[in-house]
């Protein structure tokens, strides 16, 4: 082989090893990125499905005012019940909400309730004391500060784990949650499969991953909702929220029939939302935003609802200008 | 003594590889890397300057969906195939039309070598073009921040390119071997039939190439059978076919 020729070789081989470590460091910091918070860290690895809220960042976007100018109304309904029991406004203290839950037994239909984990700025004493007046007892478990309120209606328990980190549900599951950041039990970091879906769709403001493979005998959802869905194993969905909303909903299907089941099905709900929305300039601008995607066992739904069609949804038109909704900091 | 088929397949891999690499034709190859580049390029800047935007629907999209696009489009639907035509048919038959076939199979290496070796050669060439030229779209097209979530897809856009230049090459090189002019047939398959098929209803697009360009188990498979099953015919035939050489 001449030198020229192996100058071109390595050249080109140069040129491809220079995008593909560029792509792989880019992926690898994503990676640990996701894989680094905190928050991630209390879900065990039994959990089926885990959704993440940016709380401050859907508060503070210009698309959170034109749905409260849409909707005409004050404060989220059952915040106020939250505030009555934890002393939290989840509007003002909460900066992120991640849920995450281990799933129905398929079997017995018992379901398992969910783990909370809330960041933000919460007032430790006024919520313990609030606790403690409804008979809450105080436990130290793993190093941190368990509020448990057990009687025969309630099983509930808070844990605060970490200086603006709250974990809340049922005793075991927030034990089991302090057990996984501890690492005597596994987290949902060492599953790789659930972690490449959560670094999939984790740039959004809000996200949720969910396995509905009921081969564990377990499933996200209870059996009456899953036998009504099509023959799906993973459930992903993001949504990016800005001056409109950036949705993006993602299904892996069993087989490549199944996902050809269901982007046909896809399609059908959406040629009837097209007639249905045809008259309507905002349904019909959202609908043609919609791009319905499939590739293998893969089929991907993105669409957007961008500011003008929510002018359009809006009764009163486009907003007029006038002072600015106060930020959260 | 006839050599055995590898050692035959390397000699001809390196004589075909250094012919192949500095022909005129890899100059009309470069260009055709080049130009998704120079579009990325200047998509790239224009996006990033906001003097324009991409809209499909009314839908604004986004840098990282133009590379998507420009692999389906340029390359899938346009460079791999017509690499895959030009090459892969000239291959063979320009030995024969140039009458220089014969100074290969008087050699005592297998027939089959010959094609084996030359196939090597073209795919080692053109995925040495080509896919560095994606790699490169794909670094001017995504930005560092939004690869993480496109890499995935960038990997399996490679494999499908090199799946589909592997699978085009093999089954224009058994044209050529089979026909004496073998191009105008392949650029209707390519630019024909393969476009077409695309469009009619049925099953009928399962008849092409184009249709397994993509990165499913299926498709992999399919592009690997056939560029297994092609090359294993155009060995067979050039072993048992009789050229006669015009003078």
């Amino acid at each position: 082989m001449k030198k020229r020729t192996r100058v071109f070789l390595f050249a080109a081989a140069g040129v491809l090893i220079v995008a593909l470590a560029t792509g792989l460091v880019a992926w690898a910091t994503r990676v640990s990125a996701a894989a680094a918070t905190d928050e991630l860290a209390y879900v065990p690895a039994t959990a089926l499905m885990v959704a993440y809220a940016d709380v401050r960042g859907l508060m503070n976007s210009p698309f959170h005012d034109r749905i409260r100018q849409l909707q005409h109304t004050g404060p989220a309904a059952g915040s106020d019940d939250l505030e009555a029991r934890t002393g939290i406004r989840f509007d003002t203290d909460v900066d992120g909400v991640l849920v995450a839950s281990s799933g129905v037994d398929a079997l017995q239909e018992r379901v398992d309730a969910s783990l909370l984990i809330a960041r933000g700025r919460f007032d430790g004493n006024r919520i313990e004391s609030l606790m403690r007046s409804r008979g809450g007892q105080v436990d130290q478990y793993r190093g941190k500060r368990i509020i448990t309120l057990t009687n025969a209606t309630s099983d509930t328990a808070l844990a605060f784990a970490e200086p603006g980190l709250l974990l809340f549900g049922p005793q075991t599951t927030v034990r089991g949650a302090l057990d996984a950041k501890a690492g005597a039990a596994a987290a949902i970091g060492s599953n790789s499969e659930f972690m490449a879906l959560v670094n999939d769709v984790s740039d959004g403001t809000a996200w949720s991953v969910a396995k509905l493979d009921s081969a564990s005998g377990r499933t996200p959802f209870p059996p009456a909702v899953m036998n009504q869905l099509p023959p799906i194993n993973w459930f992903a969905a993001s949504g990016r929220v800005d001056t409109g909303l950036h949705g993006r909903v993602r299904a892996e299907a069993r087989d490549v029939q199944s996902a050809e089941s269901l982007r046909d099905v896809v399609q059908g709900f959406l040629a009837l939302a097209r007639l249905q929305g045809a008259r309507d300039p905002a349904y019909r601008s959202m609908l043609d935003s919609v791009a319905l995607t499939a590739a293998g066992t893969s089929v991907s739904l993105s669409f957007d609802v961008t500011p003008a069609a929510l002018d359009l949804l809006t009764p009163a038109g486009p907003p007029q200008r006038g002072p600015a909704t106060p930020r959260r900091q | 003594m006839r050599a055995s088929l590898l050692a035959s397949t390397r000699r001809v891999f390196e004589l075909a590889l250094g012919q192949m690499l500095w022909a005129r034709r890899t100059a009309v190859l470069a260009l055709a890397a080049a130009a998704p580049v120079l579009l990325a390029l200047v998509t790239r800047l224009t996006l990033s300057s906001g003097s324009a935007v991409v809209q499909i629907n009314g839908r604004q999209i986004g840098s990282e969906a133009v590379f998507s696009t420009a692999i389906a489009a340029l390359y899938l639907r346009f460079i791999v195939p017509a690499i895959g035509v030009f090459y892969g048919t000239s291959l063979i038959a320009d030995e024969v039309e140039d009458r220089t076939i014969t100074y290969l199979f008087v050699r005592p290496i297998p027939r089959g070598a010959i094609v084996l070796g030359k196939y090597l050669a073209y795919l080692l060439c053109v995925t040495s073009v080509v896919l560095p030229s994606a790699a490169v779209v794909f670094m001017v097209m995504v930005p560092f921040q939004d690869m993480a979530p496109q890499f995935g897809t960038f990997v399996r856009h490679l494999g499908v390119l090199a799946l589909g230049l592997a699978a085009y090459g093999a089954v224009f090189l058994w044209a050529g071997v089979l026909f004496r002019r073998p191009l105008v047939g392949g650029l209707l398959f390519v630019f024909g039939w393969e476009q077409l098929a695309a469009v009619l209803p049925g099953y009928l697009g399962r008849f092409t190439i184009a249709h397994y360009l993509q990165a499913d188990t299926t498709s992999v498979a399919a592009l690997l059978t056939t560029t297994i099953a092609a090359l294993w015919l155009a060995m067979r035939t050039i072993e048992r076919r009789e050229y006669v050489v015009e003078r």
